[in-house]
């Protein structure tokens, strides 16, 4: 039971770092692996709101996830729309590119201190036996899961979120019916970075801000998303929950640090087995999505 | 094309010797020492507060006319506390940079460095080396200022042993400092009547160790943490968030500000770590206390090792004075500048007034007294210090027990 409780951490905060890595994927065609540092840039952020301005933790997320996104917007507008033309391996090693560039500007900013962790006490917690929570786990699962429903109704119950969902399937189609692109991706570009933030923070709230948090969690949600299915964020989010489980749940038989590499096993398995992923979308279906 | 082929070989020969001169002229005014250290990373705030009080002593030495009347300058370079970044540093400042001496290493460079030095005839000084691997292996070229974690993991097993009868350890494998000093404590620990429960091997770049830390937890919450500092901090969170409720003891990566100030008190009395110990009341140790102040507007922290980086410097320096000004000059006279025979001097320019005056010296620093063996270990005093108000504090000076030995 306990251990199941990790997984879900775990998988929560790995789930929610992928889909918007996936989102962006899913519009733009490319694997943006500056998504990672965006993550770090989030927890930095939020870490600094929160000790040297001395903000309240729920305001210092507030502030920091929205901007997070606007910075992302910004990358986009002055890096990757610009190359579009240019085809998606250009896009992808400019990401690469914008990757190194944010965690050197992260790495002078806040250079010094090995890590960072976020100022909180144990004042609350759920305990059985064999079995406890703290708030702060608990808080973690269900904000990124709120944070989850929350993608899920904009993209399915907003008129940006249709847009998203009929360029991601076919974007000159979309266009062709009027669809304003430009804001659609926009918007992609905003909630996927701001996503990115966000997790990056609820790993720091737990494991602490280390410097090298974004390279570390890159090919994990890499791996999450094309485990998931990059066409689809729900396989992206069930992909997060079986990496997370496998990674908490190994524990109980192989030392931890054979844990990731037993994810990728699972996931060469995996892809051998099922190519597409294991939530597969048949192209007609997302043509007409 | 002849012509311009004899044209052009003049050129070359006049920018040479205009350029070779003006190295010389370099060379001639300065000596040059190296500082190779973790300034980011896991040795980051110890690299840092080193750093400071390393140029400490650059700043005595040279206010007292340099060495042999050249000036002293300290080129750093940060190895991001790790093995890969202590070499490349290592050649940059060596081969590029042509300094004589080497300060501020850490274990794991020190040791991959061994031979290396000896080749190139360079004094690595390690200031805060607790690999047991040198207690044989250095007093070529290699030199520490510290004694090993051998003995740490003797005095942390013999404080553990003072407030329980079980224990267990979390280690991060793949270090010489984390692996060697857990097998130390382990021994230890048995021989003095405890039982060593479990001992839970994690690697850096694990996504998470709440799995690890449950299952140590379950054999034994009374824990030796022995890691790197990101790692160790990460675990704490995880124990202080899972409210475990045990006894902690720290190896000296993990006795740092951050720790400290973890938990808001959560962790006062509850981690226990050894940090070397100085006698606070003596005038070489309040002089550079004084000094580090000024400098960097804090006092030495008692497990920062700021004396032995400040030592480091003026052994270096008081040992090319008494010799040649070079790597093998500074090797030939590290021990004698520092040997319990000699006029007792407590500053550089003390001991370079009476080297002067053809006198064997005896320095004895703001770490206290150093005497090298012939590995080019010394001897030093501990304390337990454990975490109070955001600082660390000493609880109480340790005498080793050489039966758990």
């Amino acid at each position: 039971m306990q251990y199941i409780f990790f997984a879900l951490i775990t998988g929560s905060t790995l789930a929610l770092a992928a889909v918007g890595f996936a989102l962006v994927r899913q519009t733009e065609g490319f694997l943006n692996i500056a998504h990672g540092q965006f993550m770090l840039l989030g927890a930095f952020v939020a870490h600094t709101l929160a000790t040297t301005y001395g903000l309240n933790l729920g305001l210092a997320i507030a502030i920091t996830v929205p901007l997070i996104g606007l910075i992302g917007l910004a990358t986009a507008w002055i890096v990757f729309f610009p190359l579009r033309d240019k085809g998606l391996l250009a896009q992808f090693f400019s990401s690469v590119g914008v990757a190194f560039i944010v965690y050197g500007i992260v790495s002078a900013l806040w250079s010094g201190r090995a890590i960072k962790v976020f100022p909180m006490t144990a004042d609350f917690s759920v305990a059985m036996p064999g079995f406890s929570a703290t708030a702060i786990e608990l808080g973690i699962v269900i904000g990124a899961w709120l944070a989850v429903l929350s993608l899920h109704l904009f993209l399915a119950h907003t008129r940006v979120g249709t847009s998203i969902r009929a360029i991601s399937g076919n974007a000159e189609l979309a266009r062709a019916r009027g669809i304003n692109v430009r804001l659609a991706v926009g918007s992609v570009w905003f909630v996927g970075t701001a996503l990115a933030g966000l997790s990056g923070i609820l790993i720091g709230l737990i494991g602490g801000v280390s410097i090298e948090l974004g390279w570390h969690y890159i090919l994990i949600i890499l791996a999450v998303a094309v485990l998931g299915g990059l066409r689809t964020l729900y396989g992206v989010l069930i992909g997060g929950l079986l990496v997370g489980a496998v990674i908490e749940l190994s524990t109980l038989v192989v030392p931890s640090k054979y844990g990731v590499l037993i994810a990728f096993g699972l996931i060469v398995v995996t892809l051998l087995l099922k190519p597409e992923g294991i939530v597969s979308v048949s192209k007609r279906k997302e043509a007409s999505a | 094309m002849n012509r311009n082929l004899k044209y052009l070989s003049s050129v070359a020969t006049a920018l040479s010797v205009v350029l070779g001169g003006a190295n010389l002229a370099i060379a001639q005014d300065t000596v040059k020492f190296g500082i190779l250290t973790g300034m980011s990373g896991d040795y980051g705030p110890w690299g840092q507060a080193g750093l400071a009080a390393a140029q400490i002593a650059a700043d005595e030495i040279n206010e007292a006319g340099g060495i042999n009347g050249k000036k002293l300058e300290l080129v750093v370079a940060d190895n991001k506390s790790t093995l890969e970044g202590a070499v490349s540093g290592w050649k940059r400042l060596v081969e590029v940079e042509g300094v004589i001496a080497v300060g501020g290493m850490e274990s794991d460079g020190a040791l991959a460095l061994l031979q290396e030095s000896a080749i190139s005839k360079v004094v690595i000084m390690c200031p805060a080396c607790g690999t047991p691997k040198l207690k044989t292996l250095g007093g070529d070229y290699v030199f520490r200022l510290t004694g090993g974690d051998d003995d740490l993991g003797v005095i942390l097993a013999q404080i553990a042993l003072g407030n329980g009868k079980d224990a267990g350890a979390i280690t991060q494998g793949g270090l010489d400092a984390t692996e060697s000093i857990t097998g130390v404590f382990r021994k230890s620990f048995e021989k003095g009547g405890g039982q060593f429960l479990n001992d839970t091997h994690v690697s850096a770049d694990t996504v998470s160790f709440r799995g690890d830390l449950d299952q140590a937890v379950n054999a034994s919450p009374n824990l030796l943490v022995s890691t790197g500092l990101e790692v160790g901090i990460r675990l704490l969170s995880d124990y202080q968030r899972r409210n475990y409720q045990g006894t902690i003891y720290a190896i000296p990566e993990i006795i740092s500000q951050e720790v400290a100030e973890l938990g808001s008190g959560f962790f006062d009395g509850r981690i226990f770590g050894v940090s070397p110990t100085y006698d606070l009341e003596s005038a070489n140790y309040k002089s550079f206390a004084e000094r580090y102040s000024k400098k960097t507007g804090k006092q030495p922290s008692p497990a920062m090792y700021e004396p032995n980086y400040y030592d480091q410097i003026i052994l270096l320096a008081l040992a090319a004075t008494a010799g040649d000004v070079s790597g093998q000059g500074i090797r030939d006279n590290l021990v004698n500048v520092s040997g319990p025979e000699g006029e007792k001097v407590f500053s550089y320019a003390d001991g370079v007034r009476e080297l002067k005056a053809g006198k064997d010296i005896d320095y004895e620093g703001a770490s206290g007294p150093i005497d090298f063996n012939e590995y080019g270990n010394v001897v030093s005093r501990y304390s337990e210090v454990t975490p109070r108000n955001g600082e660390w504090v000493n609880v109480s000076s340790v005498e080793l027990n050489p039966d758990l030995r």
